[in-house]
């Protein structure tokens, strides 16, 4: 630690300097710059021995014009492109068609325009003079297309790969709602956004991050609803990256969550487009990476971990609070029962704790070694059951269920009580609908449950104090973490204790800082039409239906004349 | 500029000083003023009240006056380095002396009541523990968290009378206006000395989002405290009546007791202590901040963290240094007001006083509030 | 004894570790030095409250100090 002192800041820029010449080493700069070559056979050896035989190099060198004058080569990977367009749509045209019309011959000097122009009936094309760009088109699926004595190569998208479907997402399965899920491919996921967002001001911004695994990554908002500050932060954090490789969202959230250590997950994540929609449409940004179908969704808040999308789509009511028991529940059961049974006897109604005294007698174990013994259990049978081939998961739930609780429980290791307390933690642990939100808060159950062995109920509370505090410290992206219930904005505590109705909900969430706050037209609440003897006016209607007009407000777009006459028209 | 960069609404600063008040009050003013004012106590509660928003009025008074300074840079302002860190130093000091007191209160709570055979250390060290944590972390995090807490433990301690009132018997509220002038004098200076605690509100007031706002915080302290305790006060007073609640060292703590839910749901009172470390820990918060901060500006310091954990070892310290036994924190709370009074009340006027002279000497209202 | 005396002493040892390499890093020598003085002062304490050594109880000093007064609003006790 003295280190750092003795040596003023020079060094330690010497050192980065040295790690960065060797992070540049994989690719050297100098191949990168390179222009292509005149000479045929100089780009196709260049290629050749970049890729050092790789098997999937497909390398085809042709001639033609009427006289076979003209050599070619084309080089793509094999995998990567769509074989049958790029014959059709590349290839054909070349081979088949030595004269354009009767002025275009194809000639050695004259064949590249002619290809470019004229041949290549392919909708994009792109046309390069470096070999870095070269590389970088190829390996995204690109075919490159050298012709003797152009200093240029022509480059046809062709991509197309094996590739999922759209398939319900298995993560998080809804009972109503849409039942399209995101995919790997990155296209797929942003027309996925774009058919339930027809504006023209949904951005989509790519970056490639990677050294080595150049990962497309894809910064997604409305723009107009998104804070821009926001936006630019996190450009900024992505740009800021600079690793080999990027191969799941995952690795990208270490990089640029607020807080590095901590349990709590603050990104979002999904694949659900229409999630992804709402978040966008509500001001917040979407990132997409390629190659992998969950989009983090930024800045995100702890409440919305207890918010399924599906709240939005199937209105319960009851559906938001039994989530909140269930994380009380989870986070604090086991430990309650440490400390009541341990302490606070006393607390206990007298005939369940004569019965609870009664199972636990005979267990050889401290009521703390027991919770943990069970919760660790638990917790093992959990990791395995994930990890485990479909087929033999049934044999998992039977061993669990039977091997580890009853027969623990007949033989005197553990008492009955301790099995329903995990079990029912285990129930109440799967109610959150956030994965990582779940695994975080099964994670503090650990030390909650040493407090309680150590300090009783006293333990207890200062455990839940420690979170909470740790919890109020914590940001993402700028917006406190467990707003809004603090900072408190009582005025959106309809969306997290409960989930109001829809023409309840007229503003963007305060802390997301909206430059367009209003959602919607107030006073939109559905009322049945006035009981009216005979037709009266229309002011009448207006004055009686919905309370307000458009009256004031600027910046939502809604005919309010239209819905309030359509409301009454038939009675 | 001062140290604290963070911003804190006026609600999270009203609730802060609230709960810094009323987190020890509940606790000991009930036995006192049943002793001192029996079922009077309402009279006191007023009297007190009134006197804790006038107080209060020359608290935000000097807030405002200053509303990007706190307490200590602007002694320093108003008295010249010298003088004004001295003042800033007593501040702190005060506060640290009496966050001891706190904790020490705290620790032999939890001790007495819920778990007898563990050591008073042990509860001391989790407590500063915590609070150390919650400054470390800042005052608007610890803001935040006693903006959703504050007003829970206020709700359920409510529900807490609210459920024993089948217990309660009200005859013993019905001599009315029995006790003295002076003795009811005597207790409202007790429970005065207790508002005077919310002076702590002045080491963050520059915090406020928008301090010109910040006014309405002396009554709405006052309105709060005044109801919170006048409901324990009465509650305890009708269940026990005031000779015995007299007697009993924590008769919130009794009174909780007595509750039951439909025979099945009997001696939750442990609960109760979950309110108190709530509130108890935040309130340690508070003080602790104020004081580590108070230093950190006496002495000029950039920010207040590198003294958090040193300044916890000595709390935890002076929390086992100040008592020998229960019976002295008894005897204690005899000085308490004059203390208190002297030392706050006394930096707090003295500024005052001094404001305005400057005020007047400069030609009124010349320099403007910015 | 021994070994609450060995907890403070690591106590504070694990303090300076955690806070001096931030406070040298940032270049804040006066708060070094005001952290350094307290920390001092705190060990101190704690090791003289576990040696059981003479401590002035700061609670006398007070009563002291404000018994007049007290006596003046309380007669009575």
């Amino acid at each position: 630690m003295l280190r750092k002192v003795r040596k003023p800041l020079k060094p330690s820029e010497l050192k980065m300097r040295k790690i960065n010449a060797r992070l540049q080493e994989l690719q050297p700069k100098e191949v990168l710059e390179r222009p292509i070559s005149r000479d045929l056979d100089y780009n196709i050896k260049l290629m050749k021995d970049l890729f050092g035989n790789s098997s999937d190099l497909v390398v085809r060198e042709f001639h033609f014009g009427s006289d076979k004058e003209i050599r070619v080569a084309l080089v793509f990977i094999d995998g990567l492109v769509d074989k049958i367009s790029l014959s059709e749509a590349v290839l054909k045209p070349l081979l088949y068609r030595t004269i354009v019309d009767e002025e275009r011959r194809l000639l050695p000097g004259n064949a590249f325009e002619l290809i470019r122009d004229w041949l290549i009936t392919f909708a994009s094309t792109k046309e390069v003079d470096k070999v870095g760009d070269l590389l970088d088109l190829v390996l995204a699926g690109f075919a490159a297309f050298f012709v003797d004595g152009f200093e240029y190569a022509l480059a046809p998208e062709v991509k197309g790969w094996k590739d999922r479907s759209i398939e319900e997402p298995k993560t998080e399965s809804f009972i109503r709602g849409p039942r399209d899920g995101f995919t790997e491919t990155l296209r797929t996921n942003t027309a996925l956004i774009r058919r339930r967002i027809r504006t023209p001001r949904l951005r989509f911004e790519m970056y490639q991050v990677g050294r080595v695994t150049k990962t497309d990554i894809c910064v997604a908002y409305v723009d107009g609803l998104v804070n821009p500050a926001t936006v630019d932060e996190v450009k900024r954090r992505i740009e800021s990256i600079d690793t080999d490789s990027i191969l799941e969202s995952g690795y990208l959230e270490d990089f640029i969550k607020d807080n590095a250590w901590t349990p709590f997950t603050l990104l979002d994540r999904t694949e659900r487009p229409d999630k992804v929609a709402a978040a966008l449409v509500e001001g917040r940004v979407a990132i997409l990476v390629d190659n992998t179908p969950f989009v983090l969704i930024v800045p995100a808040v702890f409440t919305e971990f207890l918010q399924s999308a599906e709240d939005y789509y199937e209105w319960s009511e009851s559906a938001r609070s039994l989530r909140w028991l269930a994380i009380l529940i989870t986070l604090t059961l086991p430990s309650l029962y440490v400390a009541l049974t341990t302490f606070h006897q006393e607390m206990i109604p007298t005939g369940l704790a004569l019965s609870m005294a009664a199972g636990r007698e005979g267990v050889p174990f401290p009521a703390v070694m027991e919770a943990l013994m069970m919760e660790i259990t638990f917790d093992l049978l959990r990791e395995a059951g994930t990890r485990m081939p479909r087929s033999v998961g049934q044999t998992l739930g039977v061993v669990g269920a039977i091997v580890l609780g009853q027969a623990a429980v007949m033989a005197g290791i553990v008492s009955p009580f301790i099995v329903i307390v995990v079990a029912l933690t285990a129930v109440t642990s799967f109610l959150i609908p956030n994965y990582s939100a779940s695994l975080t808060i099964r994670l503090l159950r650990y030390p909650m449950l040493l407090l309680a062995g150590m300090f009783g109920l006293v333990g207890v509370f200062l455990g839940l104090m420690v979170i909470l505090l740790h919890m109020a410290s914590l940001r993402s992206f700028g917006v406190p973490y467990l707003y809004p219930i603090t900072p408190a904005v009582p005025a959106e505590w309809k969306d997290v204790f409960y989930r109001a109705p829809w023409w309840k909900m007229d503003l963007r969430p305060l802390l997301l800082r909206s430059p367009n706050r209003r959602r919607q037209a107030p006073g939109q609440r559905p009322e049945p039409p006035p009981v009216r003897p005979e037709r009266e006016t229309e002011a009448v209607v207006e004055g009686g239906g919905r309370k307000d007009g458009a009256g004031g407000n600027r910046n939502y777009t809604s005919g309010m004349e239209n819905k309030v006459n359509t409301g009454k028209g038939d009675d | 500029m001062g140290i604290e960069q963070g911003k804190i609404s006026r609600r999270q600063a009203l609730f802060l000083v609230s709960n810094a008040i009323l987190a020890t009050m509940v606790l000991y003013v009930p036995a006192l003023l049943a002793q001192e004012t029996g079922q009077d106590a309402w009279v006191t509660v007023i009297l007190a009240g009134a006197g804790g928003v006038l107080y209060g009025a020359i608290v935000v008074f000097l807030g405002a006056r200053f509303p990007d300074k706190n307490l200590v840079e602007y002694s320093i302002e108003l008295l010249g380095p010298w003088a004004g860190r001295a003042v800033g130093m007593v501040f702190g000091l005060f506060f640290l002396y009496l966050n001891g007191v706190v904790i020490r209160e705290f620790s032999e709570l939890l001790v007495s009541l819920v778990m007898p055979e563990t050591p008073l250390v042990v509860f001391d060290i989790l407590i500063v523990s915590l609070a150390a944590y919650g400054v470390y972390l800042g005052l608007e995090v610890f803001a935040r968290v006693n903006e959703i807490l504050f007003p829970t433990a206020l709700f359920v301690g409510l529900g807490f009378i609210a459920l024993a009132i089948p217990e309660m018997e009200f005859y013993h509220l019905k001599p009315a206006l029995v006790h003295s002038f002076p003795a009811l004098l005597r207790g409202s200076v007790l429970l005065l000395s207790f508002y005077l605690e919310g002076t702590a509100l002045l080491m963050f007031y520059p915090a406020l989002r928008r301090p010109e706002e910040g006014k309405p915080i002396s009554y709405q302290v006052g309105f709060i405290l005044a109801i919170a305790i006048l409901v324990d006060i009465l509650g305890v007073i009708a269940m026990f009546g005031p000779e015995e609640a007299a007697r009993l060292i924590f008769p919130t703590f009794e009174l909780a007791k007595t509750v039951h839910l439909g025979g099945f749901v009997e001696r939750i009172e442990s609960l109760i202590v979950g309110i108190w470390i709530t509130m108890g820990g935040l309130k340690v918060m508070v003080f602790y901040y104020v004081s580590v901060l108070a230093f950190a500006e006496s002495w000029g310091l950039r920010d207040y963290r590198p003294l958090v954990l040193p300044t916890g070892m000595i709390l935890a310290a002076l929390a086992v240094l100040e008592f020998a036994d229960t019976n002295q924190i008894r005897t204690f709370f005899r000085c308490v007001p004059a203390f208190t009074v002297t030392v706050l009340g006394g930096i707090t006027v003295f500024l005052y006083l001094i404001t305005l002279i400057r005020a007047k000497r400069t030609g009124g209202k010349t320099d403007k509030d910015d | 004894m021994f070994w609450n005396l060995l907890l403070v002493i690591l106590l504070g040892v694990g303090i300076a570790l955690y806070e001096v390499p931030k406070l040298l890093k940032r270049q804040m020598r006066r708060e070094l030095i005001a952290f350094s003085g307290v920390l001092l002062l705190a060990v101190a304490l704690a090791v003289a409250l576990i040696l059981r050594l003479p401590v002035p109880n700061p609670t006398r000093g007070l009563e002291i100090l404000f018994g007049p007064l007290t006596r003046l609003l309380y007669p009575a006790s």
